[in-house]
């Protein structure tokens, strides 16, 4: 676990937001928009794992991808604190000015099978980021892929080899030593493991685990397994519909979670001892991003819903120190 | 029918997929009962065979073949039937497929036909197997829509799967599923591919249904917390054998297996602070299907490995206590000297 004391920041994230456009038909005027993203603030600190949760369509894929500027921000602003170059604000770069930066924030995908080009050898996949990294990366390229092969667990016999040739475990470690190869300080890992077998999940997380410690690593850990994010996480953010519901250490939120939603999540979640079966309930569907209920997103499917959560969105708020709640009730529901 | 009767009787069934490098066994020797108004739940990785041992109790095992074993099933309509004799595309397999055993399938996106309505699919089934008009048919899949729980099903029989979430339509395939009053309904990792809270909502409409009609059901999962709340007993599979089968809160509490207990070592636990401390890790990973270790299957990655025994001798599936059984030489030595 970080020591508190040296908490150094990496990445700050400020009212984030990306609205798509829906349209209805090619010749069509917008109908309106879709908030993937909407208002989203974080920040992360060096050598920690901020943990992104949520169910399908909550913008946490979205969050990541604009962090690695895979699409630009409909609004807010991303700031990278880097130790060569000092702050840099991500979203406002050209992509010739972002280019040199990529090597430093690099990113794990979800589908061993889908993310790895099936035609080329995994040195030439491992060896890519560094291509694009420029000529001045290029010294020792065969050594330096030789060492990130064995850091991830891989032998360096491997190198001509196609990813056919390997298992989903061993695929995943191939896309991680590819994001490592180029020493980056932030990893976006988009749900690294939930492709993978339970006794393979665990192995992969061990090495995340082991990787960040050897190198000090900063992960941004997207997932939507909470068990998932509790082992690998220090501090996490809950996102519902494309807000941030709730924010804070790990344990905190874990132990004492403040938001309906994250109640409901940890309640229904199914344990393997049979003491602790599911109990409370997390009733009817995510919102429809399209058509968002009014007040607080949440208060349909909340069961401590009042009059004044229909009306007014609740904002994120601190209720206690380094943790924060959106939720009219949070106070009461932790019983402060 | 008595209650805990057994309806399907699985006697040392074996299954093979022919490939250009050779067969695989899918399937080893694996026998078990299921009993009425009981949840069996099967667990394992991918390629344990888990799917194939449910598929091939429909004869919808192609192209894995189904080599030796007997699948005795005791139908309502038929009697006693041998369904290992069955001809896949026959009569007879139709006549219990979907009335007698059906079949909820992973993936919701694509279990269900593009080009047709809910209310022609659900109602096809119906008109199948029974005597029955179309608009009593229909009438029929709205009731049953209506009892997994489905808003406004007079409109989702007009509906194509494109229309609806994912949720909504497993909750159809349960519908379907259940809309002949099957004995059994299998399974087959229907939550997978949803999130937490639907997966929670779509665990207490199985065990709901189960409940009011005395269903007997297979449930497949590779994920141990969904077997652990929805099943009365749990097989663990690995590489197409059957390791350990317990009763589920005997399997939980005190796992026998290596296999079973790394299993579960290995997920990492919601209620449990990790600060520093790591995952116990099952070392290596399934072995190559063409490559079966000799001995034990599990011997390979197995932290309690005997030397000159595990890799030499295939331990059976023997008793060790009252409704347990376990394949391996730890528990299986002590019986054989006693």
């Amino acid at each position: 676990m970080m020591n508190k004391a040296k908490k150094e920041l990496l990445l700050e994230v400020k009212d984030l937001c990306m609205h798509f456009p829906v349209q209805g038909s090619f010749f069509d005027k917008v109908r309106g928009v879709v908030k993937a993203v909407d208002g989203v603030t974080f920040n992360l600190f060096k050598s920690s794992t901020f943990g992104l949760v949520g169910e399908s369509g909550c913008g946490k894929t979205t969050t990541g991808r604009l962090i690695m500027k895979v699409m630009k921000p409909t609004g807010g602003t991303i700031i990278f604190h880097d130790n060569e170059t000092g702050i840099m604000e991500i979203n406002a770069l050209s992509n010739k000015k972002m280019r040199p930066l990529r090597r430093k924030i690099q990113m794990i995908f979800q589908d061993p099978y889908s993310s790895l080009d099936p035609r080329m050898t995994i040195q030439q996949i491992v060896g890519e980021p560094l291509r694009a990294a420029g000529k001045e990366h290029m010294n020792n390229y065969k050594n330096k892929i030789a060492a990130i092969l064995q850091k991830s667990g891989l032998s360096a016999d491997y190198m001509d080899r196609y990813p056919h040739a390997f298992s989903g475990g061993q695929r995943q470690r191939i896309g991680i030593a590819r994001a490592l190869v180029t020493k980056p300080q932030l990893v976006v890992a988009d749900e690294p493991v939930s492709a993978l077998d339970v006794s393979v999940q665990a192995q992969i997380l061990n090495l995340l685990k082991e990787l960040q410690e050897t190198l000090g690593l900063t992960y941004l850990f997207i997932a939507h397994d909470l068990s998932v994010i509790r082992y690998m996480c220090d501090t996490l953010a809950v996102m519902y519909v494309g807000k941030i519901v709730e924010m804070g250490l790990s344990e905190d939120i874990f132990n004492n979670p403040a938001h309906p939603y994250t109640e409901g999540l940890l309640s229904i979640i199914p344990r393997t001892d049979s003491k602790t079966k599911r109990c409370k309930r997390l009733t009817g569907g995510v919102a429809d991003a399209s058509n968002l209920p009014s007040g607080c997103y949440f208060h349909p499917r909340c069961q401590y819903a009042k009059d004044i959560c229909k009306i007014e969105q609740p904002v994120l708020r601190e209720i206690k120190n380094d943790h924060q709640v959106a939720c009219h009730f949070s106070l009461k529901l932790q019983g402060i | 029918m008595e209650d805990n009767a057994v309806i399907l009787n699985i006697e040392n069934l074996k299954i093979a997929f022919k490939m250009r490098q050779g067969n695989v066994t899918a399937v080893n020797d694996v026998s078990f009962q299921l009993r009425k108004g009981h949840v069996l739940g099967i667990v394992g990785e991918s390629g344990c065979g888990k799917s194939v041992t449910a598929r091939s109790l429909m004869r919808i095992e192609a192209p894995g073949k189904l080599l030796s074993g007997e699948i005795n099933f005791q139908s309502k309509s038929l009697g006693k039937v041998g369904i290992q004799r069955l001809d896949p595309a026959g009569e007879l397999i139709r006549e219990l497929r979907w009335k007698e055993i059906a079949m909820v399938f992973q993936e919701p996106m694509t279990s269900f036909g593009p080009m047709h309505t809910f209310g022609n699919q659900i109602s096809e089934v119906l008109t199948l197997h029974n005597k029955i008009g179309k608009t009593e048919a229909i009438e029929m899949a709205v009731e049953s829509l209506r009892a997994v729980g489905m808003p406004r099903p007079e409109k989702l029989i007009k509906q194509y799967p494109h229309q609806i979430s994912g949720g909504m339509r497993q909750r159809a395939m349960i519908a379907m599923a259940l809309i002949c009053h099957p004995q059994v309904l299998i399974a087959d990792e229907p939550t997978t591919a949803l999130d937490v809270s639907t997966e929670s909502q779509i665990l207490d409409l199985l065990a709901e249904r189960q409940k009011t009609l005395g269903t007997s059901i297979l449930y497949i999962s590779h994920n141990l917390g969904v077997v652990a709340n929805i099943a009365d007993e749990v097989m663990v599979m690995y590489l197409g054998q059957i390791v350990e089968h317990a009763p589920v809160s005997d399997l939980f509490a005190s796992p026998k297996h290596p296999y079973t207990v790394a299993l579960l070592n290995s997920i990492p636990n919601i209620d449990k602070d990790y600060k520093n401390q790591k995952l116990e890790v099952l070392q290596g990973s399934i072995p190559d299907p063409y490559n079966h270790p000799d001995g034990c299957p599990f011997h390979p990655r197995c932290p309690k490995l005997i030397h000159g025994l595990c890799d030499m001798v295939q331990p059976r599936l023997l008793d060790v206590s009252l409704n347990c059984r376990v394949a391996c030489h730890l528990y299986n030595a002590s019986q054989k000297t006693s």
